[in-house]
């Protein structure tokens, strides 16, 4: 009996966009970038709905993906699929004047075909959080809100900035970040969480992996012992309701020293690694815990 | 040939213990010196790091290779391999409910190991009755339907990791593609005795095995039993790979190569194959383990374990067949 080596972790990796250069947004051709703005939107990112939804243009959202969670009016919303199924028809017959995706080679031939049956697809680049400002910019400009996407982007920004304000100077803690915990997996090198920790006052430690995702052993976690391990397994999410608390296949490991100090921590909801507007609540809350000497515990 | 298995039994005793040490001193932090092992900072990796893999390593590789050698027997087939069981799809199935009901994130009991064998077991119940309601024709009957059984079951779980979400399909597929966790000492224990007691009984009915080789009608002038013998040799080997599937997924590739190199190295006699194969499997086994775990140091991550066996088995196998099977057409 044998199975398939998994397509769970293909779709997975595909969840956990590696950073490509690129342009925030680009429109594909033939049919290019929309007129006027679009009052109706399919959304193929659950990124891309909070930041529609964000700079005040959540009511132009007809369809989203499955995975589509926030903000909490997206439960009414069409769904149209995943990120490897992407219901074709489903789009279609909601006659959307723009579909907006990030770049995913699960869904890339459909999205070049309804741009050649005349859709207008944008797609959105966020491989990091200056990305996503101009995100919420460009696509405040597109959906003719210029004023709020300049805005919100402007109050994000100094969230940011205020963060990077308290912890400049102080040493950097060493940091892991799980997204899996049996078996551990960190987020590694040239991720969105990567990119998060530094902006936080922290050090990756898994950032020297040659791959994106790595699974370590407990020998390694003993070795590389983090001062703090945030937890954003699934199990750390649903145990304790929306809290999160972190899971007993990492609290078990004694020998760690942030388990000895009580210093494995979970964000509640899985936005930490999403590359939307939230990310400024990530970073905040991630610095709270990486230098809790200078922030209030929250 | 009695002066070959004799060597092959000293070697393999030495090479248990030796892969063994060589598993515990081998990890993601570099291969260690042995004066390393009584160095108190190392007490922490390796007692809950290394030694858990080691052993959980050593009763998959045994169980799964003992299994593969009386299958192979029995089927008269060189291709069997535990996997062709239907107690496998069984085993996968079990481990694919506590996975995506989500018990496996509890601190209480091991779910994934306690659901795949009771899945095991209810399967390898099923099947049996199910030839007994048919009169009890044939194993080939009980082996064909484990075959069917093993594909249903493998598009169930596709089905269900379709609904998963994202998170789950991920730790069911590290699960699935064989991978060895840190179970606790209690469940190593029992897994491990049941190993144990499995390959001893399967090895107990090694003359039988051999004599049925000749066929059903020398076999029973012999005063051997054909269709009693592979049943119990069935589900010993059902047995077998339920603990081994239990601890670890499914891991490949183990069960088909080992007993097949060994036949082929030294001989087909089960009484020395079956234990022989249990040996090996278990040291080829810690060995990959310990690869994988070595490789965390280069690559910063770690490679699937079923993955490893097929690549270092591989090449391994083939220079065995060129060296020992020059038959009329060379080799």
């Amino acid at each position: 009996m044998r199975l398939l080596p998994s397509r769970a972790v293909f779709a997975a990796l595909l969840l956990f966009p590696i950073a490509a250069p690129g342009e925030t947004l680009e429109w594909l051709k033939p049919s290019g970038p929309p007129a006027a703005p679009p009052s109706r939107v399919v959304s193929l990112a659950p990124s891309i709905t909070e930041i529609l939804f964000e700079i005040g243009a959540g009511e132009a959202v007809a369809g989203v993906t499955r995975y589509d969670d926030w903000p909490p009016q997206v439960r009414s919303i069409k769904r149209v699929g995943g990120y490897l199924d992407l219901d074709f028809e489903t789009v279609i017959s909601l006659r959307p004047d723009a579909v907006l995706c990030e770049p995913n080679s699960g869904i890339k031939g459909a999205v070049e075909r309804m741009a050649g049956a005349g859709i207008h697809v944008g797609v959105v680049q966020t491989p990091d959080a200056a990305a996503i400002f101009e995100a919420v910019e460009r696509l405040g400009e597109v959906m003719g809100r210029a004023a709020q996407g300049a805005q919100k982007a402007a109050a994000l920004r100094s969230r940011i900035a205020a963060v990077r304000e308290k912890v400049r100077g102080l040493d950097a803690t060493g940091v892991i970040i799980l997204f899996n915990a049996v078996p551990p997996m960190a987020a590694g090198p040239g991720t969105f969480a990567d990119s998060i920790i530094t902006l936080a006052g922290g050090r990756n430690l898994a950032a020297d992996a040659r791959v994106g995702y790595p699974v370590l052993d407990r020998e390694r976690l003993l070795v590389l012992d983090p001062d703090v391990i945030i937890d954003q397994s699934e199990a750390a999410m649903s145990s304790g309701g929306n809290t999160g608390r972190p899971s007993p296949a990492i609290t078990g490991i004694k020998g760690l020293k942030a388990v000895k100090n009580g210093r494995v921590h979970s964000m509640p909801g899985l936005y930490l690694f999403r590359p939307g507007p939230r990310v400024a609540e990530s970073v905040e809350g991630l610095a709270a815990f990486f230098h809790p000497e200078v922030f209030a515990r929250r | 040939m009695k002066m070959r298995i004799a060597i092959a039994f000293t070697l393999w005793l030495a090479v248990l213990p030796a892969s063994a040490l060589l598993a515990l001193l081998s990890g993601s932090s570099g291969i260690s010196s042995p004066a390393s092992l009584l160095d108190p900072a190392m007490a922490a990796i390796l007692t809950d790091a290394r030694l858990p893999r080691v052993i959980a390593a050593a009763v998959v590789g045994a169980a799964l290779s003992a299994a593969g050698s009386a299958l192979q027997g029995i089927m008269r087939n060189p291709l069997a391999e535990p996997f062709v069981l239907g107690v496998s799809g069984g085993a996968a199935l079990g481990g694919t409910a506590a996975i995506a009901l989500g018990l496996n994130m509890s601190d209480g009991a091991p779910w994934v190991v306690l659901l795949s064998f009771a899945a095991a077991v209810a399967t390898t119940l099923l099947l049996s009755l199910m030839d007994r309601m048919r009169g009890g024709a044939s194993i080939i009957t009980i082996l064909l339907t484990g075959v069917v059984f093993n594909a249903f079951a493998a598009a169930l779980i596709t089905f269900v990791k379709f609904l998963l979400p994202v998170q789950r399909t991920q730790q069911l597929g590290f699960w699935l593609s064989g991978s060895l966790g840190y179970e606790s000492w209690s469940t190593l224990a029992v897994v491990g005795g049941m190993a144990a007691a499995g390959v001893a009984a399967l090895a107990a009915t090694g003359h039988r095995l051999n004599v049925l080789s000749l066929g059903d009608s020398v076999a029973s002038s012999l005063g051997v039993e054909g269709a009693s013998t592979r049943r119990t040799a069935f589900l010993l080997s059902s047995l077998l790979t339920a603990a081994a599937v239990s601890l670890s997924g499914l891991v490949g590739f183990v069960g088909l190569i080992v007993p097949q190199a060994l036949r082929v190295a030294v001989t087909p006699d089960q009484r020395f194959l079956i234990p022989a194969s249990a040996a090996v499997g278990a040291s080829f086994l810690m060995l990959c383990d310990a690869a994988c775990r070595t490789l965390i140091g280069v690559i910063g991550s770690e490679p699937p374990l079923g993955a490893l066996t097929a690549i270092m088995g591989g090449p391994l196998f083939i220079v065995l067949l060129r060296k020992f099977l020059k038959g009329p057409e060379g080799a």
